[in-house]
């Protein structure tokens, strides 16, 4: 999978570079003055979105193949263009149409495309998204969901992924202050324990949050205590 | 006072105390506490403050009593500082509990560890939770203001 760079507002290019087939994911460009590759169907429309584009090849062979693997280049406001490189060669894939799998950066006005490796069978969307929860990238995977076809089966991605949303509660509670004050005083002396205290006062100690709950059920107590496990 | 004020309009509707100073076992100082409130849990946790936490984490054993794990989620192992650890996210409601105005709910995607992680490691993180709050501490007077963008 090949990373690219672009900084650019909607764009819909000329698709001339494909992947050769069998060739573990070697891109191969247009032109061996100046490789470029032309995506089409880049749906851009913020900078931040996750985009998909179809990749195809109108061109026949020159050598060496171009492996994008560590290739980034950026893309200049208004350009069609993604050059990839002076020392790289291109060729012609006539009639080959590969996916191209983009995904926007986490830097402002930049995006960055990655093309899957796999000619057969390219990385499903849904695959890319998860992939960007598994390293933390939140942001770069919600702007994919634009990019799921409608259907129930996608609903729950939808929902773990949406923005959270806020509204005031009527839940209330007391300044726990003096808690605060207790947890300072003995949490040395509570390593590794779960904690219930209320006021200056502890009211359950035990080894898991489970056997606390039990406690403080057991427990007579007046005002409801505050919850912390000590590490 | 539970609500300050942004050029002439409410920024915060809600005012907790918070902690930051807690001996630990991990050496590590300058951590922020603040309560939290889960569905089905009538007792506030203390739960570290984390804007540097793309996810907010809730320990397994405080979604177990509460049900969550056996929620509809989608199980997915995270990558950190500290390396990998499976687990599940889920969508529910966290509740920031105020102790003076308005607390606020947090309908939010939270992972919940499998083992593994540090036992009862709880923190609200800030891609999925945070991001969308609006927040204020005060450090001098141990506060945190807080509230959603519709105050």
């Amino acid at each position: 999978m090949g990373l690219y760079r672009i900084a650019a507002e909607p764009f819909t290019l000329r698709p001339i570079a494909s992947f050769e087939p069998g060739s573990g994911g070697a891109l191969r460009a247009a032109s061996a003055a100046r490789p470029q590759v032309w995506l089409s169907r880049v749906p851009v429309n913020r900078l931040h979105d996750v985009v998909a584009a179809e990749v195809s090849a109108t061109s026949t062979s020159h050598t060496p193949m171009l492996r994008p693997t560590s290739v980034v280049h950026h893309f200049e406001q208004g350009s069609s263009t993604l050059s990839l490189g002076s020392s790289m060669r291109s060729v012609r894939l006539p009639g080959v149409t590969d996916r191209l799998n983009a995904i926007t950066s986490d830097q402002p006005g930049c995006l960055t495309i990655s093309v899957g490796g796999d000619l057969v069978s390219p990385p499903p969307i849904v695959s890319i998204i998860w992939s960007l929860v598994e390293q933390q990238r939140l942001p770069a995977a919600r702007g994919l969901l634009s990019m799921l076809p409608d259907g129930p089966e996608y609903k729950r991605i939808r929902r773990l992924l949406q923005p959270p949303a806020t509204k005031p509660s009527l839940r209330v509670d007391r300044n726990r202050a003096a808690e605060y004050g207790w947890l300072r005083q003995h949490a040395k002396e509570f390593t590794g324990k779960w904690v219930a205290v209320s006021g200056n006062e502890l009211v359950a100690v035990a080894d898991s949050f489970k056997q606390l709950r039990k406690k403080l059920a057991e427990t007579p107590h007046e005002q409801t205590p505050l919850l912390h496990y000590l590490e | 006072m539970a609500t300050l004020q942004l050029d002439g309009a409410n920024f915060s509707g809600g005012r907790a105390t918070f902690e930051d100073n807690l001996p630990s076992a991990l050496g590590r100082s300058a951590r922020v506490y603040v309560k939290i409130a889960v569905n089905g849990l009538a007792e506030p946790i203390l739960v570290l403050l984390d804007t540097g936490a793309e996810y907010s984490v809730l320990a397994r054993e405080v979604a177990e009593d509460v049900g969550l794990d056996t929620a509809d989620g989608q199980a997915t192992t995270i990558e950190h500082r500290g390396g990998s650890t499976p687990g599940k996210l889920i969508r529910t409601t966290v509740t920031m509990v105020a102790d003076e105005g308005m607390s606020l709910d947090v309908d939010a995607t939270v992972f919940v560890p499998d083992n593994g992680w540090p036992p009862g490691r709880s923190f609200i993180g800030y891609s999925g939770f945070l991001s969308h709050v609006r927040f204020a501490l005060d450090p001098q007077n141990n506060d945190i203001y807080f509230g959603g963008y519709d105050q």
